[in-house]
């Protein structure tokens, strides 16, 4: 966990175990509610909720709610101050994103820069890039998009094929190549993703790590639908793009280290933080408790399943604060971040689907708006959990190998 | 915030862990199963020797005087090398009873009992008072008789101490061979009262929760054994001329179980942390611990069983030894669906 790198100084091996914050969390968690409860965009305070960020309107509504956390510093609690974050420890960021999602805080539209390519921009970047890309970042001027699997390269990242080769003044690159299931990428600014620099290596290595602005010459981007209808990601064609030695982020053909740090970002617990399950658990019991009243023996035939749904999400919480302890005393998330994927994804889910087992047929009913809100939305999304990040195939595989050791192959 | 152990407890934990790698392995649990009590009394003396029954017993009656939070890290140990001695029923539930007892009418019996423990010169165990344990336990059924020195009857109208020569002992006996249940009667004038109806209440559903949590602590030792065999097994057993666990039909299986153990373990460490603290959320989170780790053991049981094949369906191999106390363990003091029924009912307590 690189975002917490600042940390990792104290060793607190000698302290007892104890899941009471500190007076200086508890301030802090204090000081997040209170801005938070005062800004979130509300209906009753006519200022939300925001469309959906997968539609033009949405996207800017979404990005301006960036900029709005970014004026106060909320937006990266857990980035050095220098990037416009807080310098907040591990826990603090764990507490300040319970009280983001419990507060109905927005789908952070900047999540792919934030919580993926920043802590690999802070581990591989030069000082210049750190400097260049990570306010914009944070500020949501800039939102990014990933571009990691292709048509041919999914669960199997390392057999992409589009391709980089040295351009004209040396030190420049010129790409070519197909990027798919990009998420943001109908809106975004910018794309971080792989390409293959060495075709002769082997297929883990020749593959370079490069950061393109989509609206460079040469690049199409073609909006795909997804499950909800709307553009939520993307597919991206390179035709002859040139790039800056600049905006390589690490050394040119260690791209797949650099990407796996990325990845274990988005598996682990910068990516998704139990808060964001916590809050939907917790709106689930509210939805039982609804159904009680007025269709009981529905709520009862539902009960073990919100039951079950809530454990997971609370489990979840659980887990991470005991790798949050593991981290502050100085281990690292390795293949055990492949738990939590499987962990997350499996709770979001859970969720998800007790409150559609809950709403009965008015489940398919769609919002005011003509696109799926609430549960059906989130149910929507929770399914794409145990695809994107890598499947939960693979998580399964890397932790049969690399956590209990079983046999490759 | 810190979810995870000290040193010192670490530490502790090693040891015991130790121990039980000398002088508790598989053969001395199957030894257990043909006993008379269905556990070493020599054990037993050692246990105590190390420290670990007097663990939650106060200083000042010759234990160690540490909190549930210990009291997890060892049972963890006491499951992963299936224990065969009565460590649930006396660590987790006698002690933290006696010791809630220890104020009231019956205080000098209490501290009395608790001492002999520390000393590993008693075995205590708890049982249910009939009307009460149909919510609470599902069974009206008493481990470790005849083997244990005192019963603890515990219901609503108080809990009373019963020397167990005084009681009338209809045995049962169990899948796993180290259980020996029985069913209970006895004299009210051979009993002395710890706690009287009103005292009571208060000290039950603590007994629950520590029985939730004491159970779940030692259902993911139980859990991760069974994995660890089940790894071991699968890297070693070749068929179509590879190792078994090159397998990803097997591998998926094995990281399911995996999944259910990281994510039941720090569920134990936080329902032993409120029990230590009186948390609000104590009743809460042992239930969550339980309805937890009752669903890894089961599902450890089920994943090592089929990957070990007939030979983990013999009486001859080990497995079976770790597999039959999880199934009974799954659903003492409550199973995972009666402990996802209590958390339930607490999460909508706490909304109203």
């Amino acid at each position: 966990m690189d975002i917490v790198a600042e940390n990792l100084a104290v060793c607190q091996i000698c302290s007892p175990m104890d899941f009471r914050l500190t007076p200086e969390q508890e301030s802090f968690r204090a000081e997040a509610r209170s801005w938070l409860r005062a800004n979130v965009p509300s209906a009753e305070r006519g200022t939300g909720p925001l469309p959906s960020l997968d539609t033009p309107e949405g996207f800017e509504a979404h990005r301006a709610w960036e900029r709005r956390m970014f004026e106060e510093r909320w937006s990266v609690v857990s980035w050095p101050r220098s990037y416009g974050g807080r310098g907040a420890g591990l826990v603090e960021w764990l507490v300040f994103e319970e009280e983001y999602w419990d507060a109905g805080g927005p789908a952070r539209v900047g999540q792919n820069g934030i919580f993926l390519l920043g802590p690999a921009m802070m581990a591989f970047g030069t000082e210049e890039q750190r400097n260049r890309f990570l306010p914009a970042m944070a500020s949501g001027e800039e939102i990014w998009c990933q571009g990691w699997s292709e048509p041919g390269a999914g669960s199997d990242l390392a057999s992409i094929r589009s391709v980089a080769r040295p351009g004209d003044p040396e030190g420049t690159w010129v790409l070519n190549g197909l990027k798919t299931w990009c998420s943001r990428g109908a809106f975004a600014d910018w794309l971080f993703g792989l390409f293959r620099t060495d075709p002769s290596a082997e297929r883990h290595r020749g593959l370079t790590y490069f950061l393109v602005p989509l609206d460079a010459p040469g690049i199409t981007v073609r909006p795909i639908a997804q499950l909800d209808g709307e553009p939520g990601f993307a597919e991206v064609f390179f035709d002859e793009v040139e790039v800056p030695a600049s905006q390589v982020l690490g050394s040119v053909g260690r791209g797949w280290e650099v990407a796996m740090a990325t990845a274990g970002s988005e598996r682990g617990l910068s990516l998704r933080s139990p808060g964001r399950f916590l809050a939907a658990a917790r709106r689930l019991v509210a939805l039982y408790e609804q159904v009680a009243l007025c269709d009981p023996a529905r709520a009862e035939r539902c009960a073990d399943a919100v039951a079950r749904a809530w454990i997971e999400a609370e489990a979840y919480r659980l887990a991470t604060f005991a790798t949050a302890a593991r981290v502050l005393d100085g281990a690292t998330v390795g293949p055990e971040a492949s738990l939590s994927k499987l962990a997350w994804s499996g709770a979001d889910l859970a969720v998800h689907e007790a409150a559609i087992g809950l709403l009965g047929s008015s489940a398919e009913l769609l919002g005011s708006d003509g696109t799926p809100d609430g549960w059906l939305g989130g149910f929507l999304f929770a399914l794409a959990g145990p695809i994107y990040a890598g499947t939960n195939e693979i998580q399964r595989n890397v932790v049969a190998e690399r956590v209990l050791g079983l046999p490759r192959g | 915030m810190r979810a995870a152990f000290d040193r010192d407890q670490e530490d502790f934990a090693g040891q015991f862990r130790s121990f039980c790698e000398k002088e508790c392995p598989p053969s001395a649990v199957r030894a257990a199963w043909t006993s008379e009590v269905g556990f070493s009394r020599e054990r037993w003396g050692k246990l105590a020797e190390l420290g670990v029954l007097g663990i939650g017993v106060p200083e000042e009656l010759g234990g160690i005087g540490r909190g549930e939070v210990e009291l997890a890290a060892l049972l963890e140990v006491a499951g992963w090398a299936a224990v065969p001695e009565p460590v649930l029923e006396t660590m987790a539930m006698a002690v933290p009873l006696l010791r809630e007892c220890a104020s009231g009418p019956g205080a000098r019996v209490a501290r009395e009992w608790l001492a002999l423990i520390a000393a590993g010169e008693a075995v205590v165990t708890v049982g249910p008072e009939p009307a009460w344990a149909s919510g609470a336990t599902g069974s009206q059924l008493t481990t470790v008789l005849p083997g244990a020195d005192m019963v603890l009857v515990a219901g609503s109208n108080g809990v009373v101490a019963v020397p167990s020569e005084a009681c009338g002992i209809v045995a049962r006996r169990a899948l796993d061979g180290t259980r020996r249940l029985a069913e209970v009667t006895f004299d009210p004038a051979a009993a002395t009262v710890l706690a009287g109806p009103d005292e009571a209440l208060a000290s039950l559903g603590k007994l629950a929760d520590q029985a939730a949590c004491g159970s779940a602590a030692l259902l993911v030792g139980l859990s991760s054994r069974l994995l660890g065999m089940a790894v071991e097994h699968a890297g070693e057993r070749r068929q179509f001329g590879r190792q078994i666990g090159s397998f990803q039909a097997v591998k998926h299986k094995l990281s399911d179980v995996a999944l259910r153990i990281e994510l039941a373990r720090p569920a134990v460490w936080y329902a032993a942390w409120q029990l230590a603290n009186q948390g609000a959320e104590a009743s809460q989170a042992a239930s969550v611990a339980k309805a937890l780790a009752a669903e890894a053991a089961t599902a450890a049981a089920s994943a090592s069983l089929q990957v070990h094949g007939a030979i983990g369906y013999t009486a001859e191999h080990d497995l079976h030894l770790w597999m039959k106390r999880s199934w009974a363990l799954a659903s003492w003091w409550g199973d995972a669906a009666h402990h996802r029924s209590r958390v339930l009912q607490s999460l909508i307590a706490r909304t109203e």
